[in-house]
C-alpha cells in the first residue's frame, strides 16, 4: 500500500518537475548551427554543385584565355601573308612557317633559317641577273623541296639538336634547281663545323661575286645560312633576335656584293624580311610569348599539426591547374580537391566550445577546397627538363571537418557511466562549409618537368604547406608536406609545319 | 505562439525557408530539448538525438496533419528519435539483483519538490532501458503493453523496468536528501554509497548481456 503511493508520489515528483514549462532549457545557437548543418548536408550531396559557381569561374578564364589565343592567331596569320606578299610570295610562306615554328629546342634555328631561305632565295635572283628561267623554276621547285625538308628537320629538332636542324632548314633553304646534292653536303659540313664566322663569309663572298650564276650562288647562300645557323646555335635564345638580323645584314650586304646589276631590287628585298622576320621573331620567340598550359594533378601528402610529425597522418589530394609561363617565370593557379586527415594533441584544439572532460587527442579529417596561386621560377634547364621553384599562397575552403574526440578514459569521470553529473563529452564534432581561409597556407614547392613533346609533360612536385594563420574550425596549425604529380598541356604549344 | 503564426511557421518549412525553420527550432527548443534531455545520458546527447528529431520534423513536416496539435506531433517525435537513438541498448535485460538495494530504499520520500537540474541529473544516472521505461511509462503515460511494444520487449521486461528505475531514483533521492539537504544534489554523489551499488551494476550489466 505504501509502496504504491510512494511509487505514485515518485512519479509524479518527476513527472511535475520535468515537465514544467518554467524549466525548460534555454535555446542555444550552437545547437542551431549543428541542425543547419545537418539540414545543408541533405543539400550538400551536391557538393559539386555548391562549387559551381568556383569551378565554372575558372573555366570561364579559360576559355577567354583560350579563345583569345586562338582567334588572334588566326587574325594575325593572314594579316602577315598579305604584308609578305607585297615583296614575294614564297617569302611570306616562309614566314609563316617561321611563325608557326615556335616552341621548342630546334625553333629558334628553325625559324633562322628560314630567314636564311629568304636571302638564298633573294641571292640567286640578285646573282643571276639574266637567269630568269631560274627564277621562274625556283619558284615552282621550292616549294615542294622545301616543304618536305622542313617538316623532316622539324622531326631531326627533337632528337639531335639545334645546329643539325640548323643544316638541315639551311640546305632546305639553300635549294635551287641543280645545286641540291652539293647544297646537301656543304650544310652538313658546316654545320659540323660550327661558327667560323670571317672565314665562311668571305669565302661565300668570293664566291658569289666571282661567279655569278646559279648553282654557286646558291652554294654561298648555303654556306652562309648554315653559317648563321650555327652562330644561332651557339647563342641563346635571348640573342637569337639579334643574331637574326645582324647576320641577315651582313647576309644582304654579301649578296649585294656579288652582283651589283641586282643590287637595288636585292636591297629592297632583303630590307623588308629583315625587318619583318625581327618582328615576327620577337612574336614568335618562346622565350618572350607566354605559354599557357592546363594540368591535372594529383598528390599525397603527410599532415601534421604544430610542425610536430609524430602524429602524421597520410591524404590525398587532386585538382587542375592553369599557368602562364613567360620566359622563366610561371604563374599557376587552379583547385585541388584535398582529403587532409590528421590526428593532434588536444592542446592543439580551439574552440570555444567547454569541454566537460578535456579530450586527450582529436583526430580530424578535413575536406576542402584549395585555391593556390603560386609563382615559380626556373634554375635549371636541360633539353626537355627542367627544374623550377616556386612559392604562393593557397586559400582554404572547407567544405567539410569531422573531428572525433579520443577520451584517455572511456568513463571519463570517475563514475563516467553513471554519472550525469559528469558527462564523458562529445565524441564528434562535424562542420560543413563555414570556414574560408583566404590566403592563409604558405606553399614551397620544386617542379621537376619532363616534357615528353612539344604539347604534354609530366610533372614531379614536392611540396610544403606552411599554416600563416590558425584554419578550420579547431583553428590549427595544419601542416602538409608531399609530393605531388601532374600532366601538362600546353594550350599553346607551337604547331609542326605542315 | 498564436495558430496563426505556427501555421504561417510551418508554411515556410514546407518551403523549406531556413528562416521559418529557424523560428520554429526556437520556439519549439525548450519543449523538445526537455524530452530529450531525459532519454539522453547527458546534454550534448540530447541535443543530437534533438537535432535528428527535428531532421525529421523539417523534413517530413509536409505529412504533418494541420488540424492535430503540433506540440503532440513533435513530442512523438522527438519521444520516437530518443527511442531509436538507444534502440541498441534497450534490448538488454538487466536480470539485476536488487535485494541489496532493496533495504537502503527504506524511508520516506521527502514532500519538497526537487529542483530541475536535481530530477534531471537523477534521471540521467539511470541506465538507459530504466530510463526509458520510466520516461515512458511515468511521464508520458504509456501502460506496459504499448512500451513493450515500442522497444520490442515483453511486458513483463517493461514493468521489471521500472520498478528497477523507481527503486533507483527513490534511492538517489534519499541519498541526496541525506547528504545535500538544500545544497546541490551533485555535490555530494562521489562518495555516496549508491555510487558502489552503481558500480556493481555497471559490473553485472557487462557480465550479462548475453543472457
Amino acid at each position: 500500500m505504501s509502496t504504491e503511493k510512494d511509487e505514485n508520489k515518485l512519479d509524479s515528483l518527476f513527472k511535475s518537475g520535468l515537465e514544467d514549462q518554467a524549466n525548460e532549457p534555454a535555446f542555444r545557437e550552437a545547437d542551431w548551427e549543428a541542425m543547419e548543418q545537418m539540414l545543408n548536408e541533405g543539400k550538400k550531396r551536391s557538393g559539386i554543385v555548391y562549387l559551381l559557381p568556383i569551378v565554372s569561374g575558372i573555366a570561364a578564364m579559360l576559355l577567354i584565355v583560350l579563345g583569345y589565343f586562338f582567334f588572334n592567331r588566326n587574325e594575325t596569320k593572314p594579316e602577315k601573308k598579305n604584308q609578305v606578299a607585297v615583296t614575294h610570295s614564297t617569302k611570306g610562306e616562309a614566314i609563316d612557317k617561321a611563325k608557326n615554328n615556335t616552341g621548342t629546342n630546334g625553333e629558334p634555328a628553325r625559324q633562322f633559317a628560314d630567314s636564311g631561305k629568304q636571302q638564298t632565295k633573294s641571292a640567286p635572283y640578285a646573282a643571276t641577273g639574266p637567269a630568269q628561267r631560274s627564277r621562274a623554276e625556283s619558284g615552282k621547285t621550292f616549294f615542294p623541296l622545301s616543304s618536305g625538308k622542313v617538316r623532316r628537320s622539324a622531326g631531326n629538332a627533337v632528337q639531335n639538336g639545334q645546329q643539325v636542324l640548323a643544316a638541315n632548314t639551311a640546305k632546305t633553304a639553300a635549294n635551287g634547281k641543280t645545286a641540291l646534292g652539293t647544297a646537301d653536303n656543304k650544310a652538313d659540313q658546316k654545320a659540323d663545323a660550327l661558327a667560323n664566322n670571317g672565314k665562311n663569309v668571305t669565302t661565300a663572298d668570293r664566291t658569289a661575286s666571282g661567279t655569278p650564276d646559279d648553282k654557286t650562288a646558291l652554294g654561298t647562300a648555303d654556306g652562309k645560312a648554315n653559317q648563321k645557323a650555327d652562330v644561332l646555335a651557339n647563342n641563346g635564345n635571348k640573342t637569337v633576335k639579334t643574331d637574326d638580323r645582324t647576320a641577315l645584314g651582313t647576309a644582304d650586304g654579301k649578296t649585294a656584293l656579288g652582283t651589283s646589276d641586282a643590287k637595288g631590287g636585292q636591297k629592297i628585298i632583303a630590307a623588308n624580311p629583315t625587318t619583318k622576320s625581327t618582328k615576327s621573331a620577337i612574336r614568335q620567340n618562346p622565350g618572350s610569348r607566354p605559354v599557357f598550359a592546363l594540368s591535372v594533378i594529383a598528390s599525397s601528402d603527410l599532415n601534421g599539426v604544430n610542425s610536430s610529425f609524430q602524429q602524421t597522418k597520410i591524404g590525398g589530394n587532386f585538382g587542375a591547374m592553369f599557368s602562364v609561363t613567360f620566359k622563366k617565370w610561371t604563374i599557376s593557379t587552379g583547385a585541388q580537391y584535398d582529403y587532409k586527415p590528421y590526428l593532434t594533441n588536444f592542446d592543439n584544439y580551439h574552440t570555444a566550445y567547454k569541454f566537460p572532460t578535456d579530450p586527450s587527442s582529436v583526430k580530424a579529417d578535413c575536406r576542402m577546397l584549395d585555391i593556390p596561386v603560386n609563382v615559380n621560377y626556373q634554375v635549371y634547364r636541360q633539353k626537355a627538363n627542367s627544374i623550377t621553384i616556386g612559392t604562393g599562397l593557397s586559400s582554404y575552403f572547407m567544405l567539410r571537418e569531422d573531428y572525433q574526440f579520443n577520451y584517455d578514459n572511456a568513463y571519463s569521470g570517475s563514475y563516467g557511466y553513471y554519472g550525469g553529473a559528469t558527462p564523458s563529452g562529445p565524441s564528434h564534432y562535424t562542420v560543413v562549409n563555414r570556414n574560408h581561409n583566404i590566403l592563409s597556407v604558405l606553399n614551397i614547392d620544386a617542379t621537376y618537368t619532363h616534357q615528353i613533346n612539344s604539347k604534354f609533360g609530366i610533372t614531379i612536385q614536392p611540396y610544403t604547406k606552411v599554416p600563416l594563420s590558425d584554419v578550420g574550425a579547431s583553428q590549427v596549425r595544419l601542416q602538409s608536406t608531399g609530393v605531388a604529380f601532374g600532366i601538362n598541356w600546353n594550350i599553346n604549344a607551337p604547331s609542326k609545319p605542315k | 505562439m498564436g495558430e496563426e503564426e505556427l501555421h504561417q511557421l510551418i508554411g515556410g518549412c514546407i518551403r523549406k525557408d531556413s528562416g521559418s525553420q529557424k523560428m520554429l527550432y526556437k520556439a519549439f527548443y525548450g519543449f523538445s530539448m526537455g524530452i530529450c534531455l531525459r532519454y539522453a545520458n547527458n546534454r550534448e546527447e540530447a541535443a543530437e538525438v534533438m537535432n535528428q528529431g527535428f531532421f525529421k520534423v523539417f523534413t517530413r513536416i509536409d505529412t504533418y496533419d494541420i488540424t492535430r496539435p503540433f506540440k503532440a506531433w513533435l513530442g512523438k517525435i522527438m519521444t520516437n528519435v530518443s527511442i531509436d537513438y538507444y534502440r541498441a541498448n534497450l534490448k538488454m535485460a538487466y536480470a539485476e539483483d536488487l535485494d541489496k538495494a532493496e533495504n537502503i530504499t527504506d524511508g520516506e520520500l521527502p514532500d519538497r519538490k526537487l529542483n530541475y537540474e536535481d530530477l534531471l541529473a537523477m534521471i540521467q544516472r539511470l541506465p538507459n532501458a530504466y530510463r526509458t521505461v520510466f520516461n515512458l511509462y511515468a511521464i508520458e503515460g504509456y501502460t506496459h503493453e504499448e512500451i513493450g511494444e515500442m522497444l520490442d520487449i515483453s511486458s513483463g521486461t517493461s514493468k521489471s523496468n521500472l520498478h528497477k528505475a523507481r527503486q533507483k531514483l527513490k534511492q538517489m533521492i534519499l541519498e541526496a536528501e541525506k547528504v545535500g539537504n538544500n545544497g546541490n544534489y551533485n555535490k555530494g554523489m562521489d562518495y555516496s554509497s549508491s555510487v558502489a551499488i552503481n558500480r556493481v551494476d555497471l559490473h553485472n550489466l557487462f557480465t550479462r548481456k548475453n543472457i
